[in-house]
């Protein structure tokens, strides 16, 4: 074999090659004194990196990035705005389904087991949705009237938080998609 | 998908395991403590922002630190010329403080003579070299990355690591190795 060419002993230094390379030149540096001087100048070179003192960032930098980065964090806006204004946000995506379900539903529908990845909302899965939304109302209702019917549900009286946590699960929902 | 402690999009995981690394490979590059503290805080904010595009499999360190270097490259390309950018003469690097970072600990005069030597031969290569090493060093990236960091393709790369490598090699004694 002849020399490789300088830079692979970079990457021969830096454990980067290949097996099967770095065997074929591990053994042209055994009767290769000239790559074998190359191969430690580089290695060498890297050695020497270690050397170098790392500094630190400071600590005000560093409570400042945390702040900022917090702020970052924080949801979107419009999740913000969504959050406050829930309830009406709520009957409002209930108006929006109603009617996207009014426009897109044929009498008879197919029912795909599952809809296409990538195609805009179905109207059977519009009529899925709003079924659902539907029956949170049911439920929403039947709770500030604390006459819940369906046994799964916890009653209102034992736990009053629980619709809240449904709302807050559905908005966990809205807010991936939104992000996704 | 899971969120790990060291999953890349919690901020958590940006601050403590990137924030020292970009600050340090910024303030090698630009030479200042103040400048590199801001372009960190830019740095980590465009990565943050950019993170719903970011996929776990990419590489997410080479992703990163290309944001850094390009940062710096502007600012570098935004000052008034000059013969090279090195540390400020005298200026103590700011102490390591909190993220994990500490300094390590002063184990003798050799030790010390070793990093101003090579601190010194740094600051003589070329920027575009300079930056390679950075980003092997503070980035711990293999050559491949660092070619997608820079955007140079892997012998440009390869070349200037041979260069700059020689040059700091060369600063150290072989019977110190
Ligand atoms: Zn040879």
């Amino acid at each position: 074999m002849s020399c490789p060419r300088n830079e692979e002993w970079v990457l021969y230094a830096a454990e980067e090659l290949p097996a099967r390379r770095r065997r074929a030149l591990a053994s042209h540096l055994a009767g290769c004194p000239a790559c074998r001087r190359e191969a430690a100048a580089v290695s060498r070179g890297l050695a020497a990196l270690a050397a170098i003192e790392a500094p630190g960032l400071g600590a005000e930098a560093e409570a400042s990035l945390r702040r900022r980065l917090a702020a970052a964090h924080r949801p979107p806006a419009v999740i913000r705005f969504l959050w406050r204004h829930r309830w009406s946000a709520a009957a409002a995506a209930l108006v929006l389904l109603a009617v996207g379900a009014w426009m897109l539903a044929p009498p008879t529908s197919p029912t795909p087991a599952h809809p296409a990845p990538g195609t805009w909302l179905t109207d059977v899965q519009v009529q899925a949705e709003l079924a659902e939304i539907a029956a949170g109302v049911e439920i929403l209702e039947a709770g500030a009237d604390g006459q819940v019917a369906d046994a799964t549900m916890p009653a209102p009286e034992t736990n009053g938080d629980w619709l809240l946590d449904e709302i807050d699960r559905f908005l966990e929902q809205l807010r991936a998609e939104i992000e996704a | 998908m899971t969120q790990g402690p060291s999953d890349p999009r919690r901020p958590e995981a940006l601050l403590t395991v990137f924030a020292p690394r970009v600050y340090g490979l910024l303030y090698r590059l630009v030479g200042r403590p103040d400048v590199a503290e801001d372009l960190t805080q830019e740095t980590m904010l465009r990565a943050y922002r950019g993170l719903r595009s970011y996929r776990p499999e990419g590489k997410f360190r080479a992703w990163l630190f290309r944001i850094a270097v390009n940062l710096a490259r502007d600012w570098i390309r935004r000052q008034p010329r000059q013969a090279s950018v090195s540390l400020e003469e005298g200026a103590d690097p700011p102490v390591a403080a909190a993220l994990g970072a500490s300094a390590p600990p002063d184990s003798g005069v050799t030790r010390r003579e070793r990093a101003a030597r090579v601190e010194a031969g740094l600051a003589r290569l070329s920027e575009a070299d300079r930056e390679v090493i950075l980003l092997r060093y503070y980035g711990e990236l293999a050559f491949k990355d660092i070619a997608r960091a820079t955007g140079e393709p892997i012998g440009t790369v390869l070349a200037r690591a041979h260069r700059a490598l020689r040059k700091l090699g060369d600063l150290i004694p072989e019977d110190e190795i």
